[in-house]
């Protein structure tokens, strides 16, 4: 029995005897109320809002590139970073949430957030997070070289909107304990530094800034930026060739998202972050402290699957 | 008035109050079920196709040849004779629809002013001699002029957005990186489409005369059927 109010809805869509539908006879209340129940279950069911697949082949593991893959793929930045372009779906009018799930290999046991923007959610928020409604964290259990399942549901929708604008970032977290791996010079040649005191510091700009080496000149590759590192700015070096520096950051690490200033074919003396400085007295502050080159979560993405949710 | 539910939009549950009587049901809660049947006929289950190129995100710099990540698909010249297939599908179209619409994310980059066309097109399956509908769109592409606006956002990071997201589709761009565009279209369908399978496409081709400077590379496609008016 319905609540004075609330509408009842069908646990399944049902049929009414031929009786109750005698023509010429009046239809009574009872068999309008098995009409309604079925029509406001109809009404309410979700629906396949947005389904992307991409190829499963070359898993990747820790350590391990297996060239180009089939899927897509990316690495978990410190920032969100849109993998998607904005793509248009239709939804049922009155349905008010999305469900989403997604097949994701994480490498490692690594944590990327995924975040889904829509117009009730005011597309992507820089500062999104993990109590945020639209963000889904993957984190495997343990280290498997395979795809897994990841899901979140209550995604905010517009009710009322007959088309949902979905957006899709991803953000990585900071692998804990810090990796540093080995760099070496382009072709493989000799070990490069993955830390050392800070020479000279650039702001240009409040979304980009760099740190440039001139005294001792390393001989990075210059597609460093494309094998998944961030940058920490500490107070006191890490031992050579020892773990990371136990100190603690100086401020936020920032994104490796470009080489600059190639020193010659193939190798280059300058690191390019996202985003900028803090403040303008930073360059010159941190001259003298320590970068360290770190390692950041990679994924793969072969499936992406999102759906209204029942309204009842 | 003849009734037409198709001029409403939105479904609305059957309130109890139209059912809790004895009386015998009156034909305005008879209407609301109705009415919530016609909206359902045209607003469920309209996804045509849809299509999202596989990326390899791991290169965000805005520095090299594919900023923001490297699409896996090369980059083309189509031209009339040659257009590229962006993406197809197979769909029963409801009785109800009315139109197809599809939305284009692409990327275009050199230096010579073109034009950029994208053609959806749909076609009964199996049935002999069936007309292909089909409605054009065109996207000027003046990526010279995104050369302009990098150069007045300054920066040593070329192309960088002055947002807080970093990533692949945020546009434009300028220099020697891909400029990003979209493109929609809008297909009102012929007697024969309704009602049956139809293939669904769309294409693109470009201006002759930006063939020879000027790159084309899609990212995504969507296509959904729709009920207008």
């Amino acid at each position: 029995m319905s609540k004075i109010g609330i509408p009842e809805a069908a646990t399944t869509f049902g049929a009414l005897d031929a009786a109750n539908l005698g023509d010429g006879d009046p239809l009574d209340a009872w068999s309008l109320r098995t009409m309604a129940r079925s029509s406001n279950l109809l009404i309410g069911q979700g629906e396949p809002a947005l389904n992307l697949v991409w190829s499963s082949e070359n898993v990747e593991a820790l350590g391990e590139l297996y060239g180009v893959p089939g899927a897509l793929a990316g690495f978990g930045y410190l920032h969100w970073y849109v993998v998607l372009p904005p793509l248009t779906v239709p939804k049922r009018p009155g349905l008010s949430s999305f469900e989403c799930a997604i097949m994701m290999n994480v490498i490692g046991t690594d944590t990327v957030e995924v975040q889904i923007g829509t117009n009730a959610t005011g597309g992507l928020d820089p500062l999104a997070g993990e109590s945020s409604p639209n963000v889904i964290v993957c984190t495997p259990a343990s280290a498997v070289t395979s795809f897994l399942d990841y899901s979140i549901k209550g995604i905010p929708a517009t009710r009322w909107a007959s088309h949902e604008t979905i957006s899709i970032a991803i953000r990585g977290r900071f692998p804990d304990p810090i990796r540093v791996p080995s760099i070496f010079a382009p072709g493989g040649g000799s070990a490069q530094p993955t830390t050392a005191a800070i020479e000279k510091m650039y702001g240009p700009s409040t979304h980009v800034c760099s740190i440039k080496q001139w005294a001792s000149v390393p001989s990075w590759p210059a597609d460093l930026n494309a094998l998944g590192r961030a940058i920490r700015v500490v107070d006191a070096p890490a031992a050579s060739g020892g773990p990371p520096s136990p100190f603690s950051d100086l401020w936020a690490p920032r994104s490796l998202i470009g080489m600059g200033d190639g020193v010659s074919s193939g190798s280059s003396h300058e690191l390019v972050m996202y985003p900028g400085i803090d403040s303008a007295s930073q360059a010159a502050a941190f001259v003298g402290k320590y970068f360290e080159i770190c390692e950041v979560p990679r994924w793969q993405i072969c499936n992406l699957a999102l759906w209204t949710e029942d309204r009842f | 008035m003849a009734f037409d539910g198709r001029n409403y939009s939105a479904p609305t549950p059957v309130s109890p109050y139209r059912y809790h009587s004895r009386a015998p049901a009156t034909s305005f809660a008879l209407s609301e079920v109705l009415i919530n049947a016609y909206v359902a006929a045209r607003l469920n289950e309209r996804i045509v196709f849809q299509v999202c190129y596989p990326y390899d995100h791991r290169d965000p710099a805005f520095d090299g040849s594919y900023p923001g990540g490297i699409p896996l698909r090369p980059m083309t010249y189509p031209s009339t004779n040659y257009p590229i297939r962006v993406g197809e599908g197979f769909r029963y179209i409801p009785p109800e629809a009315t139109h197809l619409r599809a939305e284009v994310h692409f990327a275009c980059v050199g230096s010579i002013a073109t034009v950029a066309s994208h053609t959806l097109s749909a076609r009964p399956i199996g049935a002999a001699g069936a007309t292909i509908m089909a409605q054009a769109v065109a996207t000027p592409i003046d990526v010279s002029a995104a050369a302009a606006m990098l150069a007045a956002t300054g920066g040593r990071f070329r192309g960088q957005s002055a947002g807080q997201l970093l990533g692949a589709f945020l546009s434009p761009f300028g220099g020697t990186n891909p400029t990003r565009f979209s493109a929609t279209m809008e297909l009102e369908l012929a007697a024969q489409n309704p009602g049956v399978v139809n293939e669904v496409w769309v294409d693109c081709n470009m201006a002759a005369a930006g063939r020879a400077g000027t790159q084309y590379q899609p990212l995504a496609a969507v296509c959904e059927w729709a009920c207008k008016g």
